[in-house]
């Protein structure tokens, strides 16, 4: 088992650079889950109204957004779940878009796979951007099927130059098919290869400078891999180019035997915590998702981890509401002063 | 080995129904050489060992997550038939049926697609069919009730439209079936079973074979079901091909007769109008 290595030394870490155009900070956001449609919405709805909450202009220019009522400032949507032909689903997309900045994230992009791309997929997901109209598209840096046969699971590549060549071509093909960039997020991996000739860091940077796209920097992705393959989550962080990080992401995990899980079903650990932070010290404010997917609690308990994650921001950068950098920003600081358990929608 | 090669090689050893280990096994076992321990070394010149787990062990955690997975999301498609077959016996159909039917779609809401079909088909479950013959119908049903769930939307004929239509304007509407409708027919009493296995009781046949013939279909997003009899399941059959409600009218005094068919089409069509199943073509 790899020994755990001292994470942090805050005080290396360099100055934020500006974000690109297309990846705005928007503040700090959760992930959509079907148990909490009713409460999101109904807080949604009522912010809407006026009666809690404040209208944002978010800067798209399309709408007003309504984002103090619900707690955090966006929410990311799992594509896949929405790429359907109509009911309920479709609904929450539409209602979520008139009130909410969204991101889509998606599981089966398959981009590191040695199969075709697949037109119809990508239809599909063009056709719920057009209805969801997100500030972000991401997906994961893994194939999960080969030769029409799906693995439903975010499985590694080899860190090899072909295998960069082959993928950045693939995300290129994409982007021109969705006419816009998207971000590819660093997956938890449980194996490795013999022929891998770079580091993961180095990997994940290749393919974003090859095709031009985004990363989304999943930390605790980041730390996960770390530990299962005895490599270092602070050299990780910090070598990555600042200026590709699209979005972050947040999660929890589990341990099983020497190695651990990427479960999403437990709260973000002290130590992904403390690597956000090396992160944000390097990054500046960048949009970043609290994950929760499995064992989800309720909407209250996951608003506390997004309030951890924003005092983080606010603490390191001085980002907040009405801060340059935050085209959408939510008064924070009256939601920290509530006990957890007892939020109520605050109007600033 | 090529990028290909490297997929395949790992999607069939994650897919392998008994696990890696056997699957190396296996593998040598059915080469031209037969010699053991060639596939664990193609297996360990492909992925990393070191001191904390091999291999074989960590590809062993993609293969567990992969069987893990799918089947948790099939248990939740067909909660009836896991009640009917049991938990071993649903896991044994999972294995089966991911065999034979791999997952074809990027998302797990179509794994179970075929699962119906292969249940009442194919030969890997002529023991299972012996044992259960229904859970093939309740597959299908179960399958009806998530496929309207999310089925395309569409403009319902409501009964405020048609009440501001004169009759003859509404004679001329050529009626269609909304694509959140579904009319299924099955040998075996589905309705009773799929409410004892949701109700949490062992859906167990009780005799009372025959036919049923059932319309499953979603309002306000919510699903809903009832069992027809044979001339409504026929009208509903007319119309999901598209007719006009006089010429509906016309076959229902056919079979009817002309005194009492006009009471039955306007029974039905309050019912459907009630139902939410119409759309105009």
């Amino acid at each position: 088992m790899p020994a755990q290595r001292p994470l942090l030394n805050l005080a290396d870490s360099s100055v934020s650079p500006a974000r690109p155009a297309d990846a705005p900070n928007l503040g700090v956001g959760v992930g959509l889950r079907t148990s909490h449609y009713a409460e999101v919405l109904e807080r949604g709805r009522r912010g809407a109204r006026g009666e809690s909450g404040d209208r944002v202009d978010d800067g798209s220019g399309a709408q007003a957004v309504c984002v103090t009522s619900v707690g955090v400032d966006w929410f990311e949507l799992l594509s896949e779940n929405y790429m359907v032909p109509g009911g309920r689903p479709l609904r929450i997309v539409r209602e979520m878009q008139e009130m909410f900045p969204l991101a889509l994230h998606g599981v089966s992009l398959n981009i590191g796979s040695s199969d075709p791309l697949r037109p119809a997929y990508l239809d599909a997901l063009d056709a719920l951007a057009r209805l969801a109209t997100p500030r972000f598209i991401t997906d994961h840096l893994c194939w999960t099927g080969v030769s029409e046969t799906n693995l439903h699971d975010l499985m590694p590549l080899p860190y090899t130059d072909e295998v960069i060549e082959h993928v950045a071509a693939r995300v290129r093909r994409v982007q021109d098919r969705l006419g816009r960039r998207i971000a590819l997020e660093n997956v938890s991996s449980y194996l490795s290869f013999n022929d891998d000739a770079m580091s993961e860091w180095d990997f994940v940077t290749a393919i974003a400078e090859e095709a031009d796209c985004g990363i989304l920097l999943d930390i605790n992705n980041v730390y996960v891999s770390a530990h299962n393959h005895g490599i270092d989550a602070m050299k990780y962080i910090d070598s990555i180019p600042a200026e590709r990080v699209f979005q972050i992401h947040l999660a929890g995990h589990s341990t099983s035997g020497s190695l651990l899980i990427d479960t999403h079903d437990h709260p973000v650990t002290d130590v992904v915590w403390t690597l956000f932070e090396r992160a944000i010290k390097r990054l500046g404010p960048v949009s970043t998702l609290i994950e929760w997917d499995d064992q989800i609690p309720t909407y209250a308990r996951l608003l506390e981890e997004a309030d951890k994650a924003r005092a983080i921001i606010e603490r390191v950068t001085g980002w907040s509401s009405g801060s340059p950098n935050a085209s959408v920003s939510s008064s924070s600081k009256s939601r920290t002063s509530e006990s957890p358990g007892e939020r109520r929608d605050v109007t600033a | 080995m090529s990028l290909h090669e490297t997929q395949t090689a790992i999607s069939e050893w994650v897919r392998a129904p008994k696990g890696v280990a056997a699957a190396l096994e296996e593998e040598d076992a059915s080469s031209p050489q037969r010699e053991s321990g060639r596939a664990k070394r193609r297996l360990e010149n492909l992925i990393r060992s070191d001191e904390s787990l091999d291999a074989s062990g960590r590809l062993g955690i993609y293969a567990n997550a992969y069987f893990s997975r799918i089947l948790g999301v099939l248990r939740a498609d067909y909660p009836a038939v896991v009640g009917m077959i049991g938990d071993v016996g649903f896991n044994d159909l999972v294995t089966s049926y991911l065999l034979v039917e791999p997952s074809r779609s990027p998302s797990l809401r179509y794994a179970g697609l075929r699962l119906a079909d292969f249940l009442s088909n194919h030969d890997a479950m002529a023991r299972t069919r012996a044992r259960w013959p229904e859970a093939g119908d309740l597959a299908a049903f179960e399958w009806a009730r998530i496929d309207v769930f999310d089925a395309a939307d569409g403009p319902v004929l409501g009964r405020e439209l048609v009440s501001r239509l004169a009759p003859e304007e509404f004679a001329e509407l050529f009626l269609c079936l909304g694509e959140w409708v579904r009319l299924r027919a099955f040998a075996h009493p589905v309705l009773q079973l799929w409410r004892a296995g949701t109700n949490g009781e062992i859906p167990r046949f009780q005799g009372t074979s025959g036919e049923a013939h059932v319309v499953i279909w979603r309002q306000d997003e919510k699903v809903f079901h009832r069992s027809l009899d044979a001339l409504e399941e026929a009208a509903l059959a007319k119309l999901s091909l598209g007719s006009r409600f006089d010429d509906l009218c016309e076959w229902a005094a056919i079979e009817l007769g002309d005194e009492a068919a006009p009471g039955q089409a306007a029974t039905w069509l309050e019912r459907w109008l009630s139902d939410g199943l119409l759309v105009v073509a």
